[in-house]
């Protein structure tokens, strides 16, 4: 399963081998700066994925890689999706993150956290 | 086909604030917000960011309008997960400095929770049901 985790200014995808393997990409950074917003949402999975530029897709057991849909490009990373999180990035190439983590809530909160010290530095 | 965006911002923050009204902060799913408003989940994100985003408006709304359930509001959000996020931090401060205008805004935020938990949860006398098989004749 992929994590999510904050390396100073910076937010940090990683996965598994296999997981780099089927959506096409290895680590994602995104600098917090360009972070909206992080959203635990067990239902995202069942929304449409769209056009893959690149991914796989196998309906109902998973999902990774880049998908087009609605004029907003996504990273999905998730098995049935009960515990993804939603990132919702600005300035970037790709306009939201969705992944499966081991313990949403707590992604969720580190992810505000950083983000909160770093508006507070500025 | 992406459907143009043809909801106001606004009234879906305030009908979200009072789901969290209703629910508590962390009962409120994002199905639950796309289920009460009819707002794809697309549209959300692209327009709030996150659930914080739609909470951070619905508190800057509730300020502006100095509605008379914004202490509750803003108590809810301070006790949940949402409390420390970047979005709502400035508009939680906003709304306490409101709050205080009217007096002291720890008093008014304790209140707003007793009054909450009065209308929730109506006092009862009668613990039988709590402990069904523990009855005593006196």
């Amino acid at each position: 399963m992929a994590s999510i985790n904050v390396h100073d200014d910076t937010l940090v995808v990683e996965q598994s081998t296999i997981e780099m393997i089927l959506s096409l990409r290895k680590t994602i950074r995104v600098p917090l700066a360009n972070i909206i917003g992080a959203t635990v949402d067990p239902g995202v999975g069942s929304e449409r994925k769209g056009i893959r530029v690149p991914g796989t897709h196998i309906p109902g057991f998973y999902v990774a890689g880049t998908f087009r849909h609605e004029d907003s490009k996504t990273f999905w990373n998730i098995r049935r999706g009960t515990n993804a999180v939603v990132v919702s990035l600005t300035d970037c190439d790709l306009d939201q993150l969705i992944i499966e983590v081991d313990d949403p809530h707590g992604t969720v909160a580190s992810i505000n956290a950083a983000k909160a010290t770093t508006t507070i530095e500025r | 086909m992406g459907r143009p965006r043809t909801f106001d911002p606004e009234a879906v923050a305030t009908d979200v604030a009072n789901l969290v009204l209703e629910r508590g902060y962390d009962a409120v799913g994002i199905d639950d917000i796309t289920r009460a408003t009819g707002v794809g989940r697309g549209s959300l994100y692209r327009v709030f960011g996150s659930k914080a985003g739609v909470i951070a408006l619905a508190l800057a709304g509730a300020a502006e309008r100095d509605d008379a359930r914004l202490a509750e509001l803003t108590a809810l959000v301070l006790a949940s997960s949402a409390a420390l996020d970047p979005l709502i931090r400035p508009e939680l401060t906003r709304g306490l400095a409101i709050i205080g205008r009217a007096g002291d805004p720890e008093l008014q935020l304790g209140r707003a929770l007793l009054e909450r938990h009065r209308q929730l949860a109506p006092p009862t006398r009668d613990r039988r049901h709590i402990y069904p098989n523990h009855t005593t004749d006196i």
